[in-house]
């Protein structure tokens, strides 16, 4: 999957309208991050690499780059 | 028992006292397939009196990730699976002179909401209204069809999905009930009741099992 386009489906997961995302933006400096964004991360990624992400690994993710990481940069281009 | 896990139904198996326990492999997405699965167990064991369906499909996701697949998905194992195997049960395998009793399991999820459970939730509230329509086409057969609504009982599904939660959320879920967390025998016992002539004028009902979750 190309990069921007997960950018994108992860901008849409988590409704964030208004902050430039992209790899580098702390996942904490996204307006009203809590737990339900977590679980909507946990959802997408599921979804999109049929990968299950625990609560855990995703408490070390800081960006979106770390993320892409934990999935496996594997998956990216 | 049927399911389509053959080394978990085998390790149930190991768990029963002895008797005419059977068990067969199948997918229950398959619908076409039960009747020849029941079949053989009713030529050698005689006409079906109760049924528990108890498979259960969890997915826990936000609204705007919840399309139409997913609840397809879990309408036909946590609902539909349910209702065609009574229905395939009552009108061919059933002993119209004993009646029985069926048991489906649904959640408390149907009767109390939270978030990113919209699919499942249905599925189980589908479950209950279905079974309350149910109860009285076949309350002439002398069929009772009853529900089970527990809440969060500790099996492999719950802790698969505890791990998407901080400690914290898990936390407080626990403290919302005053029993603690269920265990897989505390819903298995309400199945006992319910096939058990103790229910015996016990139809089209739903039973809360939730450590007191829903007292407040």
């Amino acid at each position: 999957m190309e990069k921007k386009i997960f950018i994108e489906k992860f901008r849409e997961a988590l409704e964030i309208k208004s902050l430039n995302l992209d790899e580098n933006t702390p996942l904490k400096s996204i307006d009203g991050y809590d737990s339900m964004s977590v679980m909507a991360i946990i959802a997408l990624v599921d979804e999109l690499f049929s990968k299950r992400l625990t609560a855990k690994q995703l408490a070390q993710v800081s960006n979106i780059k770390s993320l892409m990481e934990l999935i496996g940069f594997e998956n990216f281009s | 028992m049927l399911g389509r896990d053959e080394s978990t139904l085998n390790e149930t198996l190991e768990m029963l006292q002895p008797a005419h326990h059977a068990l067969a492999v199948i997918d229950l997405n398959n619908f076409s397939s039960y009747t020849d699965a029941i079949a053989p167990f009713v030529e050698n064991n005689g006409k079906i009196y109760g049924i528990v369906h108890s498979a259960g499909l969890e997915f826990s996701g936000p609204y705007n990730l919840t399309k139409p697949q997913n609840f397809q998905n879990i309408f036909n194992i946590n609902a539909v699976a349910g209702f065609e195997l009574a229905r395939i049960v009552a009108s061919k395998f059933a002993d119209t002179e004993t009646g029985g009793s069926y048991v489906f399991i649904s959640s408390i999820r149907a009767l109390f909401g939270v978030e990113f459970a919209t699919a499942y939730s249905a599925s189980k509230g589908a479950v209950i209204a279905a079974s309350r329509s149910l109860s009285l086409e076949l309350a002439k057969k002398h069929i009772r069809v009853n529900t089970i609504s527990p809440s969060l009982v500790l099996t492999p599904l719950l802790e698969k999905y505890f791990e998407s939660l901080h400690e914290d959320t898990i936390r407080k879920m626990k403290e919302q009930h005053p029993l603690g967390f269920g265990m897989p025998e505390d819903v298995a016992n309400a199945c006992i009741y319910l096939l058990s002539d103790a229910s015996r004028w016990m139809t089209g009902n739903n039973i809360i099992l939730d450590g007191g979750y829903s007292v407040r």
